[in-house]
């Protein structure tokens, strides 16, 4: 039989973000592809370094649209570090449950991308309808349904008051019921499980070669989760479970995204009941000690790593940025390899790519 | 005199337009009930409408290197295909006689669209064409033999190839439904694998190739494609409507035409409800579900009422 | 093994007798090797159990380039390396980590660091055409593909 190239993207329905994928056919069986990326690189590195520290909050918040507040959090922690400010626990409560909403948001974009990839479009629906209860939260909070603008270097610059808190309470109660119910929907729909069983398996072995991150990780069985491992923000004084699977399969990084929504969602309830008064922020001055910090946060996708160095002066030294979806994109063309065309796009849609976070 | 009343029958009632109104109906009851289903508000009444007539206005352009000819041929004699197919098929209304072995001449102008379909894909080129008309051969090959299979099954047990005759049996011994439900479920699976709707659709699978076939079709061509679908359905629903529900009605009566009309609409509900619950199968998933599943049941089926 | 204990050991496998620094927060540790002592170094990391490489960066200091490996395993272990202006070669460490390759593309096509036995030496992120050097180098202005028509066309003007 004769090879075809299909390509996908870098315009293509499948994608949200542009990603040129050519993947070879021999009939419908894939037996090679290629990726190229950098069609959304924007400097981001370079520009932070043409920035002061308050500028680059800024700016760091756009490296992505759907994991926009754990970027800034990052960064704001690592420069907090370097200036060793301690931001005031409510401040830190704060910006736990943006990141929190933010992964719920985040799980249910993606859940209505992967249906929509293999046909299901109904469940799209659903799960877009139920995003929107968090979007308007958000939108309560922040001022902002994608772009929240939250924190500041030394805190956040919003607090809650008791209109905040009831209607958190509220819609935090009918997004548990909606998830639970979009949860038993897929653990019983024989179609899904059709187009999503032994798809796209990923071993223990590859998962520890290439450094994966995140769900993509937890659903073959490696147990890291910065919030438990590494405790940023204040999660070390909160409950919640890491939950994990073995199977490895598009099918079981599905179900693992939503037990991790029920978490964020569980995780969010104890922030409102448990939240310390206080102040939000302390102020910060502008210039940052010499020095050098790393730091870590769980993305929605999973490990993001910052690395920031500074020079004394107003803007860093170095910015660096190394996001979750590099980690899963460079597994791609494995996961493909004796693929049918057909499950090309539960395979992408089951890793969660994030473009615009892995071109920066 | 006559010549009017010939021009009125084909081309206004019950011919040409009548038809493309209903066909224009049930695909706007598909796409609000689909939408309802999801929790959608869904398009208001003149929908088709608007689609057909911004179709029509737009700039016709295909891949340099495309037989123009043929690409024009395609769409325009599908269409007239499934036209002419619905000239025979009673819509409550008898419009063209029927003879013996129309069953098969309507069975084979219902399946020429999806032949022309494939044509298509590989005329325009382009891997997402090719692709999809592929995938839609293959599906053809499946399904409009499980549909065949199916239907047959009422023209067997009414001793003849005429639709006539089949109505005229179910008057006298009852309408066909009830004996051969089983048959109707395969007819109505066989139809969604005909009409590529969901969970059938991976010839046309967004997320993969596109829009299949169709991909660099555009202007009037794609028009005629589309009105070419949406007239596929309401002749495939009336086909199966006729073959198992006739007795229900009294022919050229206007009660007789709501209650047909009325059967239509669940049927189309039916439809629009096995679209709205799967999610699209792989086309291996597909052969396999109807050479290993359907195809089995139907020759069982044929058997049992050839015995009885 | 704890972060101590596979820093010690490293120390004992390279003869370094450097202290080793602490990046911040505090549980992250950094040591300094020479750039041939690389794969020795990524080999005893992962014989003691550490596989997760966080990130590579790679900046410029003066005018030498500074590449950090950055280890993960329940805490912090980063390698320095120098790397000199004139001579920018390093071995690849993707025989031992393949998940490094996209951080090694990155370096390479950012600052021109020659990774010896990288896979797949193209550009990661910028196009396949790019004529405008390393970017992130300090020296070189930020260049970019100047469009052909950089004057915006005024109403009225013919073109």
């Amino acid at each position: 039989m004769s090879k075809i190239t299909v390509p996908i993207g870098p315009q293509h329905p499948l994608l949200k973000e542009p990603l040129s994928f050519l993947v070879s056919l021999e009939g419908e069986k894939v037996i090679d592809s290629t990726l190229r990326l950098g069609y959304v690189h924007r400097g981001i590195e370079k520009l932070a370094e043409q920035r002061t520290y308050i500028q680059n909050a800024y700016l760091i918040e756009r490296i992505c649209g759907i994991c926009s507040h754990i970027h800034s959090t990052t960064y704001c922690q690592s420069v907090e570090a370097l200036l060793k400010l301690e931001v005031p626990k409510r401040g830190l409560y704060i910006r736990m449950l943006l990141c929190e909403l933010e992964r719920i948001h985040s799980h249910l974009l993606w859940l209505g991308v992967l249906a929509k990839n293999i046909g299901l479009n109904t469940l799209f629906m659903y799960a877009w309808r139920d995003r929107e209860i968090v979007l308007n939260i958000m939108e309560e909070i922040s001022g902002g349904r994608v772009s929240h603008a939250v924190n500041i270097i030394g805190g956040v610059r919003v607090d809650l008051n008791e209109k905040h808190l009831s209607l958190l309470q509220k819609s935090l109660q009918e997004l548990n019921m909606r998830v639970d119910e979009i949860l038993q929907s897929i653990e019983n729909d024989r179609s899904f499980r059709a187009r999503t069983r032994n798809i796209g398996c990923l071993s223990l072995e590859d998962i520890k070669r290439y450094c994966v991150v995140g769900p993509v990780a937890r659903a073959s069985g490696l147990d890291i989760d910065i919030r438990r491992d590494a405790p940023y923000a204040a999660y070390d004084e909160l409950s919640f479970e890491v939950p994990l699977m073995t199977e490895g399969d598009v099918w079981a990084r599905s179900i693992l995204r939503i037990l991790e929504t029920i978490q964020a969602i569980r995780l969010c309830t104890q922030i409102i009941h448990n939240l310390p008064k206080g102040p939000v922020s302390v102020s910060a001055p502008r210039r940052v000690p010499a020095g050098e910090v790393v730091s870590r946060a769980e993305a929605p996708r999973g490990e993001v790593f910052y690395y920031v160095r500074s020079d004394g002066s107003q803007n860093p030294a170095r910015l660096k940025v190394r996001t979750p979806t590099l980690t899963t994109l460079i597994t791609l063309p494995g996961q493909l390899k004796n693929m049918q065309l057909a499950d090309v796009s539960a395979v992408i849609a089951g890793v969660d790519l994030c473009i615009a976070c892995g071109d920066r | 005199m006559n010549q009017f009343y010939l021009f009125f029958r084909i081309f206004i009632f019950p011919g040409f337009l009548f038809l493309l109104v209903i066909a224009l109906f049930l695909h706007w009851l598909d796409r609000k009930l689909i939408a309802r289903f999801q929790g959608r508000v869904g398009p208001p009444w003149y929908q088709p409408v608007a689609d057909l007539v911004k179709l029509f206005a737009k700039e016709d352009i295909l891949p340099s290197g495309t037989n123009l000819f043929f690409a024009a041929l395609l769409p325009l004699t599908s269409f007239a295909s499934v036209l002419t197919a619905s000239f025979y098929l009673p819509i409550a209304i008898q419009s063209a006689p029927s003879f013996q072995g129309d069953f098969i001449v309507l069975m084979f102008l219902l399946s020429i669209p999806s032949l022309l379909y494939f044509l298509a894909g590989w005329i325009t080129g382009g891997v997402y064409s090719v692709i999809g008309g592929n995938r839609a051969l293959l599906q053809y090959f499946s399904y409009e033999v499980l549909f065949l299979l199916a239907m047959s099954g009422t023209a067997i047990a009414s001793g003849s190839w005429s639709l006539a005759d089949i109505r005229l049996a179910q008057i006298k011994e009852g309408p066909y439904i009830f004996p051969q439900i089983a048959g109707f479920l395969l007819s109505l699976a066989g139809l969604i694998g005909k009409l590529k709707r969901e969970p059938y659709d991976i010839p046309k699978a967004k997320s993969e190739v596109i829009a299949g076939a169709l991909t660099e079709f555009s202007g009037k061509k794609l028009a005629l494609w589309y009105l070419t679908i949406h007239l596929q359905t309401m002749v495939g629903l009336s086909f199966l409507i006729h073959c198992y529900f006739s007795g229900f009605w009294q022919m050229n009566t206007i009660s007789g035409f709501f209650i047909f009309l009325l059967l239509l609409i669940i049927l189309q509900g039916v439809l629009s409800a096995i679209s709205a619950i799967y999610a699209r199968l792989r086309i291996d998933q597909l052969i396999h579900l109807n050479w290993h599943i359907f195809i089995p049941i139907a020759l069982l089926h044929n058997i049992f009422i050839l015995l009885i | 093994m704890s972060i101590e204990k596979i820093v010690k050991k490293l120390q004992d496998v390279l003869n370094i007798d450097k202290p080793v620094t602490k990046l911040m927060p505090t549980n992250e540790a950094e040591i300094t090797i020479s750039k041939q002592h690389i794969l020795l170094a990524v080999k005893t990391i992962l014989k003691s159990g550490i596989w997760h490489l966080s990130a590579i960066t790679c900046q410029q200091l003066e005018s030498d380039f500074i590449l950090l490996y950055h280890f993960w395993k329940s805490g912090g272990l980063t390698l320095r390396i120098r790397v000199d202006e004139k001579n920018t070669q390093i071995d690849s460490i993707c025989s031992l980590v393949p998940g490094a390759e996209y951080y090694e593309r990155e370096a390479r096509e950012m600052f021109g660091i020659e990774f010896l036995g990288l896979p797949n030496p193209i550009p990661l992120l910028l196009p396949d055409d790019w004529q405008g050097g390393y970017p992130m180098r300090k020296k070189e202005p930020p260049t970019h593909d100047k469009p052909e028509d950089n004057n915006h066309k005024q109403k009225g003007k013919s073109s």
